[in-house]
């Protein structure tokens, strides 16, 4: 078995040798090398965890296997792997260690997983890149960033993992640096996400300062000795952590950058800005569960940011025109749900979410790449009919399975279990969120609608202009992953089933260990409870079918909106009242013209006044007298002598005058 | 002989100081601004001699002596000086003279 550093180490290499020498590397060699430490990292990750997969099931290995495996006071397994002491300040020791358990087991298998597929797509999308290797490297970069970020065993790497993700990010983003609006998402994906990133450097530095560890397994064990529930420093440690993760995860106030990280490479979209890390939020709370727990009022915070973000963005991505820019802002969303489901105590639920969502949404992503790649065409009122075009027939078919899988739809799709598992949650004692649960249920229509928006306007319906000119078929290996992703999203859900569906729980029995500690010690998940098991199946079916229903009713609305009568549609959306709503909308619930009023200007007035160095007229005033003094002085040295003579004489005379009139 | 009152000397010697001045203010030829220097140092010269005959000291006398010797010297610089600044300026027009201005 090879040790765990290995899983960082190989893309980290690649990173390197590609940023020293991705130059004078072929295209083939490079997209070879970097898919190849991807899927060395995606085995090394798969046989760390055999230990927790046999400890969780125990009828899958020999007891053997198990034997090697760490446990945490609650019992849950671990795999640790200590490589060094980075640094030791007085009593405080950070270790470069790391620590697999079923989460982070969880979140690294997704990492190098679809990070393979999406590398293997990208090897094929970015062919005709000049900057194939750079590319390559701040993708490798990445994914060793963010593979820190999820194995850290304490704070303080997790944060290292934390920028690290936040500049590769940066850097991707602004990939096409030589447009200037690239470069400014990047900056200002950088500037706000850096508002969430100060407020975490701010809690890792308190705890730091008022517990004296930074391991994240002490970390929670010295809150829970020494912070009673409720008490105001668990408070403003989880409310600072909820910042951290807010800016990560582009949650409501913090979520204008996502939508313009479009601007960077399709690829880049799907794997950082998808499914791996803008999820980085919710592992984090996931991660600190139990500082959440201490603190019952962010914790209810957490699930209201959730929910509003659900909702907000979800209406925006209805008014989105650009392909990509609906995809991201259904992103936004679907972390609200999994915000939410953090929130009310359901972290399997969460986790279950990002889970399927890393699938069905990386392949939404890569699907939207295929048709701008083939089509060169980012406008989907442009499209249309493109189904029927002989080029992307199997883009169409897996795209489907996509928007299915995000829309919810029901029994076949992944999306549909993983949401259930969260809309159940919000049920679920002691958390219970009713309103949550009405809001969220209302999100899931629109995200139906908004999904098969999607797809009717892209795929169905008649021809659109970009359908008529020639359309290039897409290279093999750009199909080849979304076919793995597509699978992926199909059959995931069937790992998760809910009680009224057979109740087969395979992720949250892995995630079981992670959070058994917290479920007993605040009593959640003991399932609801209303007086008898048949009436909670009964009540809990209820809550399927009207979420199946309303999954049902929003595709049915946009077939009819945007296939049958798109006439109508448009009419309505010129119309008076459906214009302004739909340009507030477009316009993200005008977000961003609201930071530039409130923020952005203001700044920027500032900064242009402190240009001109104001405390330096005071200085510049005294300067300017003695000049001003200068220039009078000198008119009275106008070098000619008769007036110095007759200046002289004066003088004279008015002494002989002041001594006669004395 | 009948003395000449101190006062009329003085006045005489105040007179050609003034004369001597007016003509350095007025005139804007050099020759000639150095000539009216010579005429306020006769008024000097003048008030020293009359200065001595009013309280019978010699020092007045002595003190004309002094400013004739330096009068001669400073007109032999001065001559020179203007005839350099001829040579340089072909002119003697003081108003001309102006490249010493700040």
């Amino acid at each position: 078995m090879m040790p765990m550093w290995t899983m960082i180490a190989a893309p980290l290499a690649i990173g390197v040798l590609l940023a020293v020498a991705g130059g004078r590397l072929g295209r083939n060699l490079i997209g070879a090398i970097a898919c190849a430490a991807l899927l060395l990292s995606c085995l090394v990750a798969a046989t760390n965890s055999a230990p927790l997969f046999a400890d969780a099931f125990p009828g899958l290995a020999s007891s053997e296997e198990a034997a090697e495996v760490e446990r945490t006071a609650d019992g849950a397994v671990f795999v640790s792997e200590h490589l060094y002491t980075w640094f030791t300040v007085g009593d405080l020791s950070v270790d470069v260690a790391f620590k697999l358990d079923a989460l982070a087991a969880l979140m690294v298998l997704v990492i190098t997983g679809v990070g393979f597929l999406i590398f293997l797509y990208a090897a094929a999308y970015m062919a005709d890149e000049s900057d194939y290797g750079r590319f390559f490297c701040y993708m490798s970069l990445f994914v060793a960033a963010m593979l820190t970020l999820v194995l850290a065993d304490n704070l303080l790497l997790l944060y290292l993992g934390w920028e690290g993700v936040g500049v590769c990010s940066y850097l991707l983003i602004g990939f096409w640096y030589k447009d200037p609006a690239n470069g400014a998402a990047g900056r200002k994906a950088f500037i706000v996400t850096r508002i969430g990133d100060a407020a975490l450097m701010l809690a890792v530095l308190m705890i730091a300062l008022e517990l004296g560890t930074l391991r994240i397994d002490a970390v929670v064990e010295a809150a829970r000795a020494s912070w009673p529930a409720g008490s105001s420093m668990a408070t403003l440690i989880a409310l600072l952590l909820l910042a951290g993760a807010i800016g990560k995860s582009a949650q409501v106030p913090l979520q204008t950058w996502l939508p313009d990280a479009m601007a960077g490479p399709t690829p880049v979209s799907a794997l950082l800005h998808a499914a791996t890390m803008v999820t980085a939020g919710v592992y984090l709370i996931a991660r600190t569960h139990e500082l959440f727990l201490l603190a019952p009022g962010v914790l209810a915070l957490v699930a209201s940011v959730g929910g509003l973000t659900a909702f907000f963005a979800a209406c925006a991505a209805l008014f989105q025109n650009d392909i990509k820019r609906i995809l991201a802002y259904s992103t936004i969303s679907q972390i609200g749900f999994m915000f939410v489901a953090l929130g009310v105590g359901g972290f399997a639920a969460a986790m279950f979410h990002f889970f399927t969502h890393a699938f069905f949404k990386a392949l939404l992503f890569l699907s939207a790449g295929n048709v701008t790649h083939c089509v060169h065409e980012t406008d989907i009122r442009r499209m249309g009919g493109l189904r029927r075009s002989r080029a992307l027939p199997g883009t169409a078919a897996v795209a489907a399975v996509g928007v299915a899988s995000l829309a919810g739809l029901p029994l076949i799709t992944s999306g549909f279990y993983s949401k259930d598992a969260i809309l159940w949650a919000t049920l679920q004692p002691p958390l219970v969120r009713p309103g949550l649960l009405l809001l969220l249920l209302v999100t899931a229509g629109l995200t139906s609608l908004y999904a098969f928006r999607w797809y009717f306007m892209i795929f169905s319906g008649p021809a659109g202009e970009a359908a008529q000119q020639d359309i290039h078929r897409p290279r093999d290996l750009m199909l080849y992953p979304l076919v793995a992703l597509a699978a992926g999203s199909l059959l995931i859900g069937f790992l998760e089933m809910p009680e009224t569906l057979g109740g087969y729980h395979a992720v949250s029995e892995f995630l079981h260990p992670v959070f058994a500690g917290a479920e007993q010690r605040y009593g959640l998940g003991a399932g609801v409870t209303l007086g008898s098991v048949e009436a909670a199946h009964r009540a809990e079916l209820t809550l399927q079918a009207v979420a199946a229903a309303l999954a049902l009713l929003g595709m049915m609305m946009a077939y009819h909106l945007y296939v049958l009568r798109p006439a109508w549609t448009k009419r309505l959306a010129v119309s008076p009242a459906g214009r302004a709503i739909a340009e507030i909308l477009r316009a993200g619930w005008g977000a961003d013209a609201f930071y530039a009023l409130v923020l952005v200007r203001p700044y920027r007035a500032l900064s242009r006044w402190l240009r001109h160095d104001p405390v330096d007229d005071g200085v510049a005033l005294v300067a300017g007298s003695v000049r001003l003094a200068h220039y009078l002085l000198v008119l009275t040295q106008g070098g000619r002598m008769r007036t110095y003579a007759a200046s002289m004489v004066l003088g004279l005379i008015l002494i002989l005058l002041s001594w006669m009139w004395r | 002989m009948a003395a000449v009152p101190t006062g009329h000397v003085l006045i005489v010697a105040a007179m050609l100081v003034c004369i001597g001045t007016f003509g350095i203010l007025l005139r804007r030829n050099l020759l000639f601004m150095l000539l009216s220097l010579e005429v306020m140092l006769n008024g000097a010269a003048l008030a020293f001699v009359g200065a001595g005959a009013r309280w019978e000291q010699p020092d007045g006398q002595v003190f004309v002596i002094f400013i004739m010797a330096m009068a001669a010297a400073e007109v032999a610089v001065g001559l020179a000086l203007i005839l350099q600044i001829y040579r340089c300026a072909s002119s003697l027009d003081a108003d001309g003279l102006d490249m010493l201005r700040g």
